[in-house]
């Protein structure tokens, strides 16, 4: 008996009226907790009834603590007829089961009907006494602390990182039973919430146990999500990283950590086993496993790409050669960093982190965004006890996405995340990531702070490391352009980089960035079981490389050349798939800057078509003159010796490795590559490209004070002030059925998230200047000609004249690194080669450029004019056929005009660690924040109170009456705010941190006058103090390493 | 293409000045959206014509779920749904029950029951307010009267608690339900001249000093009934004009007092005469006299302005004559200061109690 549950019910008030005759209510309140169930005495004939009752007590189980939530019901008394239920309210008490979190949860409750949503609120007070408990066969994993936030939360110090943890459940679906023909709505309705959120302890809890295996205390990066596979059940799954935590204690800790002494931290006292045990039972291959399947079981896998930037190759898991230059690489990798090899090649099953932001030097190259796609075949889950069926399938994504990261040359994946389509019987599982090399020490037993770092930065300069190509330039797995990084110009950078994650802190970055999207959709036939997946296993690759497409149009459209926070959703429907990638685009100092677009017609003899083309040319080329103003994109220029010669292909180039999936053949001679400083050859051949070319240009910058991002924070905006408004905006479309095509459909989708995103800036006026930060858009289609969009951001103010300020410091600041560097390079140009294997002396690169071009199909006379420029016009032609986007020769004239070699310096280190602000006097008593970032700007985060995972349920059968379908959602999810915060109030905190609007599955049925709709939020749970009352504390601390950036951050200094 | 739904939830609730007041003049959506587009927020915003759409619905659907809050203030402060910063809760509240002027005039006074509301649609008409915007004014004016009707203590102090009003709006809204509990006449033509804020005046006074509330703050409704023994008292004061020698000697004193300081001292004199039909005295006390009956009560301020056939009243009287404010201010300063002297009369404190506020009401009154 490890714990005692104490529940005293305070009082209510605002209950509605109950009895029509006297205008009151007769209310008491039922307390349950597991098969135990207490009531209060009836507090007759009020609607603010004070109940005070007795302590009641519950002796439970530790596990039993973990998985089953508080449950508390109101009634109304009805001495003749049956108590009529007014509301509930489900308490999650795992907050209450470690230590360093909340003590007691005490507060207004709001309480919940899912017919009738909010009716009153409700005092309670729970406690929870638990007994050490000696077992060490228990089920129980209290203490595990759950955090959403996917990095290190800013009040703890990473000790270890053990990597990924993840678990399912599975059960029947309480809406799809028999019983539920004859039982109410509302009761159905309960049993699913009640369920769910049973099954969310239980995951937790499982979860809880695989980290306390692995030694660890903490879950970083906790994802839950649950695919409601209708008839065929409900799947509740969850991936985070296993972390060991500790608490930093005095407010001093707060201070980034580059500052805090950490030089005397001990190596970790925690040995550690070398297997993760976590899933090692796996050990026979996946793939076989496939094939058996197939019968029962319909699963077809989608051949991949992996989104480099540069390039896509369906990376596929070669033969020995390979692995042994692998291994050769990441060991010549380690050694030069001083790790030692033989602790890296643990055996890890999945070198995968959900986490976005990393401690500094953890992050020691960027591969490339790896995803990998599947479409299966729902069938009903049998045996819930055994969810082995839904675990395989996740295991072999995984899997999949492993090889593509040793592919890249990484051993690792991080921004990694899974997301399920559901429609009907079939499903899309997609998991994607960003290959990583990491520094084996964090894994370990390295310290996440400053002791490492001095290391790390003799071998990598600062802010352009992860740049750095961490696969081997001779044998890549794709064809990419490379240079010497802009930065330090030792090691090699592919000439666009994609990834997942947040911009590392010390990323120089020029300018500012931007939102870009990539939405599409594809009209399907319907279709049935078996043949459906197909046609849509089919249709993956195709809308995956044109999404790639567009955001890399998108992206030179902008001038920039990386592109963070990459997420790719691609949602199946009855008749359509959509795709919609989000990503934040900057300009990387590290990488070369990017050519323009040029645009080719076809038929070049009609002399109006050919003034068309020209027109076209010529605004497209305003557009990307009017970015770059418009982001500040003005890298410090820097003549072409200093960096030297642009680095050559390889003349390997031609090996492409190909996918081993079942595609077909002209998806594995996809190649995505783009051309490098070429301008970017786009030809209009038909209406269809024409279209394209249209919709780059339809895209409207943001107004004139608003900047938007899908990351944490603005690349090139520091100075945020402490104003923030979190917010969810739905819009649903009705496509009107006629002739719809294609290209009818990405119209309307590309108004619709264009419409979004105007009205979004324009309802957000009043706090300009100021940025969207963490725009998350999702794309459901709930029926037929219905298309969904949710987006969730929070808006966030910032000072503009500090902006000016800074960003002029940091370009001096610069512009004088610049010349320092410029003479190191010449001093030591041999390290030009450091990079290279041993085996391949790296060719004085005049040389190396001639052999190279002698292999492109370059003719010759063109290559004599373009020498300066290396031109590669046949990479770009391999992939525009495919989509009827053919590269033409490249006139050279343009190029010149569009291609100037010019190099960004170092700057802006340490830029976005400043985020304090004059702090804003007007928090008030009893205000909860709620932001899906992970930190408050102007405020530190003092405490974790716990994680909040909260699943809602809302039906209604009089939609009209409540407002239609917009009133009846926009009440909806202002509960599920209020409840959210409530929550958050009675744990003592006062903001949410990384708040994600996990589902929102809305349902309607206008000719019944009914809707319903499923919300599933999480979020952690926080205290934060604002700065200005820290403001004592810090001064005090030394601020000597830290903030460089304090042009903008007087409040530290 | 057509938009299903279309929301817009933060976490804090944003709340549109501009457009709440377009919500609560009572214009339809596509009014508002009218209107915002001619004051040319298109322009400044650079945005089109359906973001504003988009725009005023999601305000107004926000309103509307704000309206049942509105009814009873203290929810809103303590409900849970809807985080919105108290200054801007007191400003939600504040407009929601602000009335328009040409509204409260038609309205002043009348019983706030279903007839009434009958007749909004005239008074929309008649004022050019909307109709929604005219019942939201009335309700607002009912649900007050509702709520404090037969509540001990301070009529306004009850308002200001259980609406959060300002002080201002508080006292307004104790003038309305004075007048509407009362039903003093306050629509003839006659008083066509008097803006709401001189009514509210003149309810505040007699709410201090008329109601039950002076005598005994213990009494349910004691702001909102008129002290019914004070009113049969007042016909005491009869004596004043009845009794020759005591209007002699009051009329002497009066003038001996005012002589050369007044600007309109013949004027004055000559409606100080007994027999003279322009009696200002008579008509004074007459007014108090009247007030037994509860229709004499419902016309105090119609007999204080105009001439009826019962004889010399006030207002229109001195106006007739071009009395300036200030010496009048005088004269009913030293009319009312007098009668201590007078020691043949027994009255004085209710004398006080009538004449204080009649004085204050009347110099409010009297204007052009």
């Amino acid at each position: 008996m490890p714990g005692k549950l104490k529940v005293k019910i305070v009082a209510g008030r605002h209950l509605p009226v109950m009895d029509r005759a006297s205008d009151l209510t007769d209310a008491f309140v039922e307390v349950k907790f597991g098969n135990t169930t207490f009531k209060t005495d009836v507090y007759l004939k009020s609607l603010n009834p004070q109940w005070n009752s007795e302590w009641f007590k519950f002796e439970v189980d530790d596990e039993d603590l973990q998985d089953e939530p508080l449950q508390i019901t109101v009634l109304d008394h009805d001495t003749y007829s049956a108590n009529d239920a007014i509301g509930k309210v489900y308490i999650d008490i795992d907050p209450l089961l470690y230590s360093e979190a909340a003590t007691v949860i005490s507060g207004w409750f709001p309480i919940y009907d899912t017919i009738h949503g909010i009716r009153g609120e409700i005092n309670v007070v729970v406690k929870v006494d638990l007994f050490n408990d000696l077992n060490r066969f228990r089920q129980s994993s209290c203490g595990v602390k759950f955090f959403c936030t996917t990095s290190i939360p800013k009040c703890y110090r990473a000790v270890i990182i053990h990597g990924f943890v993840e678990e399912l459940v599975v059960n029947e679906d309480p809406e799809y039973q028999w019983i539920d023909r004859i039982r109410t709505p509302r009761a159905s309705n309960e049993a699913r919430q009640r369920l769910i959120s049973l099954m969310s302890g239980e995951l937790q809890r499982k979860i809880g146990l695989k980290v306390l295996e692995m030694r660890g205390n903490a879950v970083v990066g906790y994802l839950q999500c649950f695919d409601l596979e209708g008839e065929s059940g409900l799947v509740v799954r969850a991936i985070g990283t296993a972390c060991t935590l500790d608490k930093l204690s005095s407010p001093a800790a707060f201070l980034p950590a580059c500052n805090s002494p950490s030089k005397e931290m001990k190596e970790s006292p925690l040995a550690h086993p070398p297997s993760h045990g976590c899933r090692s039972t796996h050990n026979s291959p996946i793939h076989t496993a496939t094939g058996s399947r197939l019968t029962q079981n319909f699963s077809v896998s989608v051949p991949t790409l992996i989104y480099t930037g540069m390039g896509s190759g369906s990376a596929g898991k070669e033969g020995g050669p390979f692995k042994a230059l692998l291994r050769q690489q990441t060991q010549s990798a380690l050694e030069q960093r001083g790790g030692s090899p033989h602790r890296f090649c643990r055996r890890r099953e999945f070198p995968f982190f959900t986490l976005t932001a990393f401690p500094p030097g953890f992050l020691v190259h960027v591969g490339g965004v790896v995803s990998a796609r599947s479409v299966k075949l729902l069938d009903r889950i049998h045996n819930p006890d055994e969810p082995e069926t839904r675990d395989a399938w996740w295991a072999e994504i995984r899997q999949e996405i492993k090889s593509h990261a040793k592919a890249l040359g990484c051993h690792a994946v991080v921004g990694y995340s899974e997301s399920t389509s559901i429609c009907e019987e079939v499903c899309i599982l997609s998991a994607s990531g960003t290959a990583a090399v990491l520094n084996p020490r964090f894994l370990q037993d390295g310290t996440v702070e400053g002791c490492l770092e001095q290391r790390i930065e003799e071998n990598l300069p600062a802010g352009c490391g992860f740049c750095h190509i961490p696969y081997d330039e001779l044998n890549m797995p794709f064809p990419a352009h490379l240079t010497y990084c802009y930065n330090c110009r030792k090691q090699k950078v592919p000439d666009v980089l994609f990834t997942t994650i947040d911009l590392p802190t010390d990323a120089t970055v020029v300018g500012k960035g931007c939102l870009i999207q990539a939405r599409l959709c594809r009209l399907k036939k319907k279709a049935q079981a078996e043949a459906n997946a197909t046609a849509i296993s089919n249709l993956l690759p195709f809308m995956e490389y044109e999404v790639h497409t567009q955001l890399m149009n998108k992206l030179k459209l902008k001038g920039m050349n990386a592109l963070f926070g990459l997420r790719i959703q691609i949602t199946v429907g009855e008749n359509m798939l959509m795709g919609l990638a989000s990503a934040t685009a900057v300009y990387l100092a590290a990488l070369p800057m990017p050519g323009g677009i040029q645009i080719a017609g076809k038929t070049p003899s009609d002399g109006s078509y050919e003034q068309h083309i020209s027109h076209m040319q010529k605004k497209i080329s305003d557009t990307i003159a009017k970015n770059k103003e418009l982001y500040e994109i003005n890298p410090p220029e820097i003549s072409e010796e200093i960096i030297g010669s642009p680095i050559p292909e390889p003349k390997q180039r031609s090996r492409l490795l190909r996918s081993q999936s079942e595609s077909s053949d002209e998806v594995t001679e996809l190649d995505l590559s783009h051309g490098k400083k070429d301008a970017f050859v786009l030809e209009i051949d038909d209406t269809d490209a024409m279209e394209d070319v249209h919709s780059l240009l339809t895209d409207v910058p943001p107004p004139s004070g608003f900047y938007s991002c899908n990351t944490e924070i603005m690349p090139g905006i520091n100075n945020w002030t402490s104003e923030i408004q979190m917010f969810t905006s739905v819009r649903v479309i009705r496509l009107s059925s006629l002739n719809l095509t294609n290209q009818a459909l990405n119209k309307n989708f590309n108004d619709l998230c264009e419409n979004l995103l105007k009205s979004l800036y324009f309802k957000l006026r009043s706090m300009i200047p100021c940025c969207l930060c963490h725009v998350n858009f999702t794309v459901s289609l709930p029926e037929d000609e219905l298309i969904q969009v949710t987006v969730t951001a929070v808006a966030i103010t910032f000072d503009k004249n500090q902006a000016l300020q800074t960003t002029k410091t940091h370009i001096e600041k610069s512009l004088q690194r610049a010349s320092t560097d410029n003479e190191e390079l010449l001093q030591f140009p041999l390290e030009l080669c450091s990079d290279s294997l041993p085996s391949h002396p790296f060719p004085p690169a005049k040389e190396h450029l001639e052999s190279a071009r002698s292999n492109s199909g370059i003719p010759a006379a063109q290559r004599a004019t373009s020498v300066d420029y290396s031109s590669f016009a046949d990479r770009c032609s391999s992939w525009i056929e495919l989509i009827k986007l053919k590269a033409q020769t490249i006139r050279r004239g343009s190029i010149k005009t569009t291609v100037t070699v010019e190099k960004a310096s170092p700057m802006g280190e340490g830029n976005f660690r400043n985020r304090s602000a004059p702090p804003c006097a007007n928090s008030t008593v009893g205000v909860v924040k709620m932001t899906p970032l992970s930190f408050i700007p102007g405020a530190k985060i003092t405490k974790y109170l716990g994680i909040i995972n909260m699943f809602f349920i809302r039906e209604t059968t009089s939609l009209r009456e409540e407002g239609g379908v917009s009133g009846f959602l926009h009440a909806f999810i202002a509960e599920v705010f209020a409840m959210v915060r409530a929550h958050v109030a009675a744990l003592g905190g006062n903001a949410v941190v990384s708040y994600i609007m996990k589902q929102c599955v809305f349902m309607e049925n206008p000719n019944k006058n009914q809707a319903q709709c499923l919300i599933n939020v999480s979020g952690d749970a926080v205290i934060f103090v604002r700065e200005s009352e820290l403001e004592v504390i810090s001064t005090q601390q030394p601020t000597a390493n830290c903030q460089q950036s304090c042009a903008g951050g007087e409040v530290t200094t | 293409m057509t938009s299903e739904l279309d929301i817009f939830v933060g976490n804090t609730t944003l709340i549109d000045e501009e457009v709440y007041r377009l919500w609560l003049d009572g214009y339809s959506v596509s009014d508002a959206v009218a209107l915002r587009v001619r004051a040319g927020i298109l322009e400044q915003t650079g945005a089109t014509a359906a973001v504003l759409q988009s725009d005023t619905m999601d305000h107004y659907r926000t309103f509307h779920m704000l309206e049942r809050l509105l009814h009873a203030p203290p929810k809103l402060l303590h409900q849970l749904v809807f985080q919105i910063p108290p200054s801007r809760q007191a400003l939600l509240i504040e407009r929601y029950y602000a009335f328009d002027e040409a509204f409260v005039r038609e309205v002043l006074g009348k019983k706030l029951s279903k007839g009434t509301k009958k007749d909004l649609d005239d008074i929309s008409a008649k004022t050019g307010i909307t109709l929604k915007s005219c019942r939201r004014q009335f309700d607002n004016f009912k649900r007050v009267f509702k709520v404090v009707e037969e509540m001990r203590g301070s009529l306004a102090d009850n308002i200001q608690q259980h609406f959060l009003f300002s002080d201002r709006l508080a006292r307004d809204y104790a003038a309305i339900v004075f007048f509407a509990n009362n039903r003093f006449e306050t629509a003839k033509k006659k008083l066509q001249y008097l803006s709401f804020g001189d009514f509210a005046f003149c309810a505040e006074l007699m709410i201090q000093n008329w109601t039950l509330g002076a005598v005994d703050s213990q009494v349910d409704d004691m702001d909102m009934d008129l002290d019914k023994e004070f009113l049969q008292d007042l016909k005491e004061l009869k004596v004043l004009v009845a009794d020759k020698d005591l209007l002699d000697l009051h009329k002497s004193l009066v003038c001996t007092a005012l002589r050369g300081k007044l600007g309109v001292f013949s004027e004055m004199e000559a409606n100080f005469k007994p027999p003279a039909p322009q009696n200002l005295s008579r008509g004074l006390v007459n007014v108090a006299a009247k007030l037994t009956h509860n229709k004499d009560v419902r016309d105090l301020f119609v007999d204080l302005v105009e001439k009826v056939h019962l004889g010399p009243q006030f207002v229109e009287p001195c106006r007739s004559d071009h009395w300036p404010l200030g010496d009048v201010r005088l004269f009913l300063n030293q009319y009312s200061v007098t009668v201590h002297s007078l020691d043949g009369f027994r009255h004085q404190a209710l004398w006080d109690r009538y004449m204080d506020t009649l004085r204050g009401c009347l110099l409010r009154l009297y204007h052009d």
